[in-house]
């Protein structure tokens, strides 16, 4: 077991920054948004920024749950400890650590909302997919045509995340670090066909 | 005069400046509007009776209501001439329809400028001090001298009439009847009577019910909202000429709502009014007045309901009746329960 | 001497006021609605609304949003009405400003965040800018379906019939809708919205632009976001496209006759763009390039 490198996080101005990432990269799908911040929770790049977008949003009563290798476990509960979210199986969470070696078909078992509560549908964090990646084709609001797009996420994780948001407004949105860091944001309105 | 509020500092301090009545301190506020409040809910202007009633109703509002009009009830009433907008010395006046009305905007003492957070520094809270405050003396005249007659500044309802391509709806018929004040509402009444319920109204119920009108509006607006010193004058006893015995600060609104008008989009003017100078009374009444004229619910509620709603004498005491004994009349209904007539 | 009371030691011990006046977990509750309404664009996302120094009213829910975006690096712009100089935009610029200690500014083309309530800008904004509405009405069904639940359940089967029967009512009886500002819009092809009380004018031009639109509801606690490159089209039938407002005049200060212009006076034939910084603009002859 590794020693958990010593976390540098301002709860303020880093939370803040996280925080816009994840609006600009949203508002843009398939964009590349950098400058995240790095709370030092993970050696990796790419899982620490996606642990800091899980410090800079979880809450008390906010439900964070993990699917991947064990280092995506130790993160999932650090960030659980530093925030006070509460741990659930993945049908429940509002939030999904996903890291390597986790289930592709992730996006079919989060919850994906209901026509009347479609904000209830689960916001999954990909972070520390080492070199997966694959292009796909976005659509929708923020897109400007129907470009291909980079996305660090494996085929398989794309074709799941169709099938999720097949029927809107249900679906699960996605939060896709690289593995240097940087952020694509990937809504269920641009990916749903 | 000017026309838009613009946010100069040089504004915003000559208006709060003028909080209290002329010459007090502006940092040792009282509790002047809570007597207006209970003034207006009263339907008597005696700061001093409404003062004493707090005390002695250990601040409740409805509690004191009841004992200044008790109080009042007692005394023997003078008929007063009636007073019109000659009488009236404006100490504010503000439109947010048109930047630019016929006599002006008035900035006066605006309650917007006043911090929404507490103030934790030294205060005076003798009781004393804390229920006269700085505006013991109820008629400061803080607009001083300049300030206008309602007479000369016209009103923005008369505008929206005037002006051409603009429909306005017919108002109700104000009615010739009694003194509203003397008379109960009746299944019919008169839109005389309905301003008198209003302007008495107790001011939760009227923000209420406001608030559940304007969500069903199309537009409302604040075509004008004035805020002055009325002059009441009675009969000289021998003499018979007009004598003034009281100056009682009067807050009242214009509210342009929507109707339907000729069968095409117009205008249904509003207009509330209340003793002193809680302005959101006489905004809430206006809207609810506006409401009514476009022919349209309050809240889902007809005209008489909704005058019911706000008569906080009767309401409150209806609530607080819940404490009576209802012993005999819930065994009643308990038999009821417990003994069901017919098949099970 | 009396010893003090705990709410005077509260007063003499609390803390300084947290980073642009909220504290931390209230941004944390904006901040997720935010995003989760940015992926569902114009569905109203619900939110558990501060208290604010401003009434509720006053442009609350748009004030939570502005404080939980602003960093000190950003340039904010409020306006209200099109006006820098209203008091109440003076007095949020001055909360917002000086609390998240950004600077403030009443030049468009300078503003990262622009605060506005019932106008969008009329200068041609950047995808770099974040364009925060106030939304008194949150709910586009409001004055057909007055429960809020049914209205709920509407939005849920997609079901706007009511609307559109309101709307063909108007058509048939008036010939165009009765309503001046607040006009519904149709999100993504989808959601119905109120695009707050913003007139005509300006509710043809929210379709397609290059930066997102939050709208704050902080008395009803609703959160609706718009993102960039959206389509958003007035509810209206295809042969009755919706008019935008008349004007009396161009603008008597800086000739403009394509932008919003109000009466100044009902009847006094002096018209004036509301957008004042727009105005100024024009009137320096640097109109931004469209």
């Amino acid at each position: 077991m590794s020693a958990e490198p010593a976390i540098a996080w301002d709860r303020v101005d880093d939370a803040r920054a996280a925080f816009r990432a994840c609006l600009d990269a949203l508002s843009r799908p398939g964009t590349r948004v950098r400058g995240l911040p790095m709370p030092g929770l993970a050696a990796d790049p790419g899982r620490d920024a996606g642990a800091g977008i899980l410090l800079a949003l979880l809450d008390r009563g906010v439900a964070l749950a993990c699917d991947g290798d064990a280092e995506t476990a130790r993160i999932a509960a650090t960030v659980r400890g530093l925030t006070g979210a509460c741990e659930t199986g993945v049908e429940d969470a509002d939030f999904v650590l996903a890291g390597p070696g986790g289930d592709p078909a992730l996006a079919a078992r989060a919850r994906r909302g209901s026509a009347l509560a479609p904000d209830r549908g689960a916001t999954l964090v990909y972070a520390g997919s080492g070199g997966r990646g694959c292009e796909a084709r976005l659509s929708g609001p923020g897109v400007e045509g129907t470009p291909a797009a980079a996305l660090p996420l494996g085929a398989e994780e794309v074709e799941s995340l169709r099938l999720a948001n097949a029927s809107p407004p249900l679906g699960v949105d996605v939060l896709a670090v690289a593995p240097d860091g940087s952020l694509v944001g990937i809504p269920r309105s641009v990916i749903g066909t | 005069m000017y026309a838009t509020v613009q946010a100069s500092e040089r504004l915003i301090a000559a208006s709060r400046s003028l909080i209290g009545a002329a010459g007090a301190p502006a940092t040792a506020p009282g509790l002047e509007l809570l007597r207006d409040q209970v003034c207006a809910e009263a339907g008597v202007w005696a700061p001093e009776a409404a003062a004493r009633a707090l005390r002695q109703a250990r601040g409740d509002v409805g509690r004191a209501v009841t004992l200044v009009r008790v109080w009042a009830a007692t005394l023997p009433a003078h008929a007063a001439e009636p007073c019109d907008d000659a009488s009236v010395r404006i100490t504010r006046r503000v439109s947010a329809a048109f930047a630019d009305i016929p006599g002006g905007q008035w900035l006066g003492s605006s309650p917007d400028f006043d911090s929404r957070l507490l103030d934790w520094g030294e205060a005076d809270e003798s009781p004393a001090a804390v229920l006269d405050g700085a505006g013991g003396a109820a008629n400061g005249d803080p607009a001083g001298t300049g300030a206008p007659r309602r007479t000369a500044l016209g009103r923005v309802g008369g505008l929206l009439r005037a002006a051409p391509g603009v429909g306005v709806a017919e108002p109700r018929d104000p009615g010739d009847g009694p003194d509203p004040f003397d008379e109960p509402l009746g299944s019919n009444p008169t839109r005389e009577a309905r301003q008198a319920a209003l302007a008495r109204g107790e001011t939760g119920a009227l923000v209420a019910l406001a608030n559940v009108a304007l969500a069903g509006r199309r537009e409302a607006v604040a075509g004008e909202l004035c805020v002055g010193v009325a002059e009441l004058c009675v009969p000289h006893p021998r003499s018979g000429r007009p004598v003034r015995v009281a100056e009682v600060p009067v807050s009242e609104a214009t509210v342009c709502g929507d109707a339907e008008v000729d069968g095409t989009a117009g205008f249904a003017l509003g207009f509330g009014i209340s003793a002193g100078r809680v302005e959101r009374r006489a905004l809430a009444a206006a809207v609810i007045d506006a409401t009514l004229e476009a022919g349209a619910p309050v809240g889902g509620l007809a005209e008489l309901p909704a005058l019911a709603a706000v008569d906080g004498l009767a309401t409150s005491g209806f609530v607080d009746h819940l404490r009576l004994p209802h012993f005999a009349s819930f065994a009643s209904y308990l038999d009821r329960v417990r003994n069901p007539e017919g098949p099970r | 001497m009396r010893p003090p009371t705990v709410a005077e030691l509260a007063a003499r011990h609390a803390r300084s006021a947290p980073y642009a006046y909220l504290d931390e977990r209230s941004k944390r509750e904006v901040r997720r609605a935010i995003l989760k309404a940015l992926c569902i664009p114009g569905r109203q996302v619900p939110f558990a609304s501060r208290e604010m120094p401003i009434a509720r009213g006053w442009g609350s829910g748009g004030l939570q949003v502005t404080l939980s975006c602003v960093g000190p690096g950003d340039v904010v712009k409020v306006i209200d009405q099109g006006d820098d100089g209203s008091f109440n935009a003076a007095a949020m610029r001055e909360l917002i400003g000086s609390s998240a200690d950004a600077r403030t500014t009443t030049r468009t083309a300078e503003a990262t965040l622009i605060q506005s309530r019932h106008r969008i800008p009329e200068l041609p904004l950047r995808a770099d800018q974040l364009l925060i509405l106030q939304l008194p009405h949150p709910e586009p069904l409001r004055r057909v379906v007055s429960d809020p639940r049914r209205a709920a359940r509407l939005h849920e089967a997609g079901d706007y019939t009511a609307a559109w029967l309101d709307l063909y009512d108007d058509e048939a009886r008036h010939g165009a809708p009765r309503s001046g500002a607040d006009h519904p819009v149709l999100v993504d092809r989808r959601a119905l919205a109120s695009p707050s009380p913003v007139p005509r004018h300006d509710v043809l031009r929210l379709s397609d632009r290059p930066h997102p639109i939050l709208l704050g509801a902080g008395r009803l606690e609703r959160i609706v976001a718009i993102p960039p490159h959206t389509d958003v089209r007035p509810l209206a039938f295809d042969d009755r496209p919706l008019r935008p407002e008349a004007f009396g005049g161009s603008c008597s200060r800086c000739g403009s006759e394509t932008s919003y212009r109000v009466e100044r006076e009902l009847g006094g034939g002096r018209w004036e763009c509301s957008d004042t910084d727009a105005c100024a603009e024009r009137r320096r002859g640097r109109e931004a390039p469209t």
